[in-house]
């Protein structure tokens, strides 16, 4: 399978379900080539959204992070410009549900930056799906079934970059099966 | 074949903004989860709250004027009117490139103070038609699009074209006919 571009796979960790009211506390990202998906960039990181020590900690409680992860992390503008910079040019995204892309999204609407992004997306949930149902769907699938199918270990559920990284395998081998 | 009865949605707004614009047709095409046969549908226009902030592109695409909306249902009563024709417990949502309809349809109901009742994963189409397309060698398909809409989709799956595209009821049923076409192509249909 060849795609017209690469592809940017990412995923978050938020503190809340609502794009609008909620915000993204860490991000895992890889550059995949458009003709073979081998990985030709990442990029993680902690974002920190607040100044106040009490919201830092409950977010961090959230985020099954450490305060002092959460308080290192980039503010959101410096997230952007890192983000955009890093992974610039004809880019499809992709992530494991369409809320991902809210949350993305409103990132850059919050600090008043246009998002740079086609929104023509690769819905990694869709793939999976039929991919289970060719196998005779017995239950919905998620990372930890499918992962399991395909024999993956995810050591740490919560940590964004990880759930990526697991992304990424289970897209390269969902590819060979379409 | 699949879990759920799907539910072909789409939606016209006043605009692209999720914050801003506001839903002003609603559409939706029920599936049978084996046949992929039309089960039932549904359409409502939907009065705006904030017409003056109608972005004049968008509405030069939907070609939707303020006549056909002012005795239309609010969004509450609409969405309401959606979940008894789809009763969410039974159905799964599905768009063709989801996350417009999605934010629309998701946003309106946090603007009533609540969470869409429907299942969390939205299935999408374009994900599909583009993983299919990919998968199509480049020697055999010298005209590969790039970001291609509904339409050029249809064009390319030679789906008989719809008199008019942006009407929320007729791009479901292009939808739906992708759909069948796509499941057949990737060969997973019954």
């Amino acid at each position: 399978m060849k795609f017209i571009k690469d592809i940017l796979l990412f995923e978050v960790e938020t503190s809340g379900a609502n794009p609008d009211k909620d915000v993204v506390l860490q991000i895992g990202a890889l550059l995949l080539d458009k003709d073979n998906l081998l990985e030709k960039g990442f990029y993680h990181t902690y974002i920190r959204n607040s100044l106040i020590e009490a919201t830092l900690k409950e977010q961090a409680k959230i985020a099954h992070t450490s305060f002092e992860n959460l308080q290192m992390g980039v503010k959101p503008l410096e997230f952007i410009k890192l983000f955009s910079s890093q992974f610039s040019g004809p880019l499809t995204l992709a992530m494991p549900s369409v809320s991902r892309l809210l949350f993305l999204k409103n990132t850059f609407k919050k600090q008043a930056v246009p998002f740079p992004y086609d929104l023509n997306i690769i819905d990694l949930w869709t793939m999976q799906y039929m991919f289970s149902v060719k196998r005779g769907l017995r239950k919905m699938p998620t990372l930890n079934t499918l992962a399991e199918d395909f024999h993956m270990t995810i050591t740490n559920p919560y940590n964004a970059f990880e759930r990526a990284k697991t992304h990424a395998a289970i897209f390269r081998k969902l590819c060979v099966e379409f | 074949m699949f879990t759920r009865d799907l539910v072909i949605f789409d939606v016209e707004s006043t605009g692209l903004d999720v914050s801003k614009h506001e839903i002003i047709q609603i559409a939706g095409i029920r599936l049978h989860k084996d046949t992929l046969a039309e089960v039932s549908r549904f359409t409502t226009y939907v009065k705006p709250t904030r017409w003056e902030e109608q972005m004049p592109a968008a509405m030069e695409v939907n070609k939707i004027t303020f006549d056909k909306l002012e005795k239309a249902p609010q969004i509450a009563e609409a969405l309401k009117e959606f979940e008894t024709h789809f009763p969410p417990e039974e159905v799964m949502l599905t768009a063709y490139n989801a996350p417009f309809d999605t934010g629309f349809f998701r946003q309106s109901y946090i603007q009533q103070g609540r969470q869409a009742p429907y299942e969390y994963h939205t299935f999408d189409i374009w994900s599909l038609a583009y993983l299919y397309w990919s998968s199509v060698p480049h020697k055999n398909n010298p005209t590969k699009p790039i970001g291609f809409g509904l339409s050029d989709m249809a064009g390319l799956l030679k789906i008989p074209p719809a008199e008019t595209y942006h009407e929320a009821l007729a791009d479901c049923e292009i939808e739906a006919e992708v759909l069948r076409k796509l499941l057949g192509k990737l060969e997973i249909r019954n």
